[in-house]
């Protein structure tokens, strides 16, 4: 069972905004790229999924957290399975009774939510070893990040390969749709765009702090 | 050295205290899904309920909506049961469609393939005068995006003109199709029960067309047995 026993460490902003930003699910931790590349293909479809995923995130870490003291470590793995397959459930009737649409759009990819690694990651490593408001919060944050990181996606692919966005169209009558963008290929192109972009962020930031630490270094 | 590992490793708890872990968390997963369940199956009822009427006056021609009566039968070869709104539209294989004064204007029925994907849902109005089909909706189709999708082939007024009169006519011993419907290559269409395919999204074509030869070649010898009980809406 969890050891509950150390002393919790205090919620802070970064609890939050790590999922977001620094550990981002998709665009740092290369995580649930299935979902991520599969439901992409309009913006809908991936505001859906990630905040079907946010939904499951929260809850499942929630209720990990809650039964970290119950839960033997030798069944640990079956039982965040289980929770979590709880919560896709739950939020698979949920999407069926909103949205037809959506409902059919997603496909299978709502009841694969059980294999996003994301989810299984957190309870893991951070709800079975927290209490329930810093994992809500913190799952809050990863899940808000993965919904950006599919939004990031999904309107690219879908202002690129249908010209529209939510449906709307942009361009007018004489754009010719990039097909390819809302093709499994297309998820590949788009991902990549990103990942080029958060990288070169990154190193930008880098640098600016190495030469701010030179500039300190020389006048002081 | 073994003996360090061991004396490191947690106790094993015993066999019972897991059964009762795994336990509790079936029952709470189990009664929060059976408590979601509860909640929304009337809501998907009803969501499926409308979605199938706004599709079953979609592939008749010439409705109207606020006149127009929808008739739920299911049809086998045991014969037409007319179905109770309320209780039996899921048994429901046959929609009959009525003007405001009960004259037949038009049959839905429901047609099924496997696509690329997943299985290709579709919806078709059939006219017993023309013995054609005269409409279509896509029900579902989650194949190829950009090609293959519900979205992309109901937005191809090529392909779906293909069903505003596509030729289903019964055989002269009115037990199958005299023609049987498929779906040939894009641009080489040459008869009345062909479906000219989409270039790029051939299997979703063919899904479409295999699932209404397979469902016509069922279903329309049933109904011309039963037509005189159809026509008129009592």
């Amino acid at each position: 069972m969890a050891d509950l026993h150390h002393k919790p460490t205090p919620i802070t902003m970064d609890t939050f905004l790590r999922g977001i930003w620094k550990e981002n699910p998709v665009f740092v931790m290369l995580l649930g790229l299935c979902p991520a590349l599969a439901v992409t293909n309009t913006t809908m479809n991936a505001i859906g999924m990630g905040l079907a995923t946010l939904f499951v995130l929260v809850c499942s870490s929630a209720l990990v957290s809650l039964l970290r003291g119950v839960i033997p470590k030798q069944v640990r793995i079956a039982s965040y399975i289980v929770i979590i397959a709880t919560f896709v459930t739950i939020v698979d009737y949920a999407i069926h009774a909103i949205s037809l649409e959506l409902y059919n759009a997603l496909g299978a990819f709502i009841q694969l939510i059980v294999a996003n690694c994301v989810i299984l990651g957190r309870a893991e490593s951070y709800a079975s070893k927290n209490r329930v408001t810093k994992s809500v919060v913190n799952a809050f944050g990863i899940g808000i990040g993965f919904t950006f990181a599919l939004l990031c996606l999904g309107t690219v692919r879908e202002v690129l390969g249908s010209g529209t966005i939510l449906g709307y169209p942009l361009f007018g009558e004489a754009f010719q749709p990039w097909v390819v963008m809302v093709l499994p290929p297309g998820g590949f192109f788009v991902i990549g765009a990103w990942l080029l972009l958060f990288s070169w962020l990154k190193e930008r930031k880098q640098r600016k702090i190495l030469k701010q630490e030179e500039a300190a270094r020389a006048t002081g | 050295m073994s003996g360090d590992v061991q004396s490191q490793s947690p106790p094993m708890p015993s066999s019972l205290s897991m059964i009762r872990t795994l336990g509790l968390i079936a029952m709470i997963s189990g009664l929060l899904v059976v408590l979601v369940a509860r909640y929304t199956e009337p809501i998907i009822k009803e969501k499926e309920r409308l979605a199938l009427e706004q599709a079953v006056f979609q592939v008749i021609p010439g409705v109207d909506q606020a006149t127009a009566t929808r008739v739920s039968f299911a049809l086998s070869e045991d014969g037409l049961v007319r179905l109770d709104e309320e209780t039996g539209t899921g048994e429901a294989n046959l929609f009959a469609v009525y003007d405001d004064s009960g004259m037949l204007m038009g049959i839905a029925l429901q047609a099924a393939a496997q696509g690329y994907q997943d299985v290709v849902r579709t919806l078709y109005g059939y006219d017993p005068k023309c013995e054609c089909i005269v409409g279509l909706v896509i029900m579902k189709s989650t194949d190829t995006p950009g090609m293959g999708d519900k979205n992309t082939l109901e937005g191809n007024r090529q392909f779906m003109a293909n069903f505003d009169a596509l030729s289903v006519q019964l055989a002269e011993d009115q037990s199958r199709l005299a023609h049987a419907v498929e779906t040939v290559k894009h641009g080489t269409k040459t008869g009345i029960w062909q479906v000219d395919a989409i270039s790029g999204a051939t299997i979703t074509s063919r899904a479409i067309g295999r699932g209404l030869n397979e469902s016509a070649q069922k279903m329309l010898p049933l109904i011309a047995r039963h037509l005189h009980v159809l026509k008129v809406n009592n």
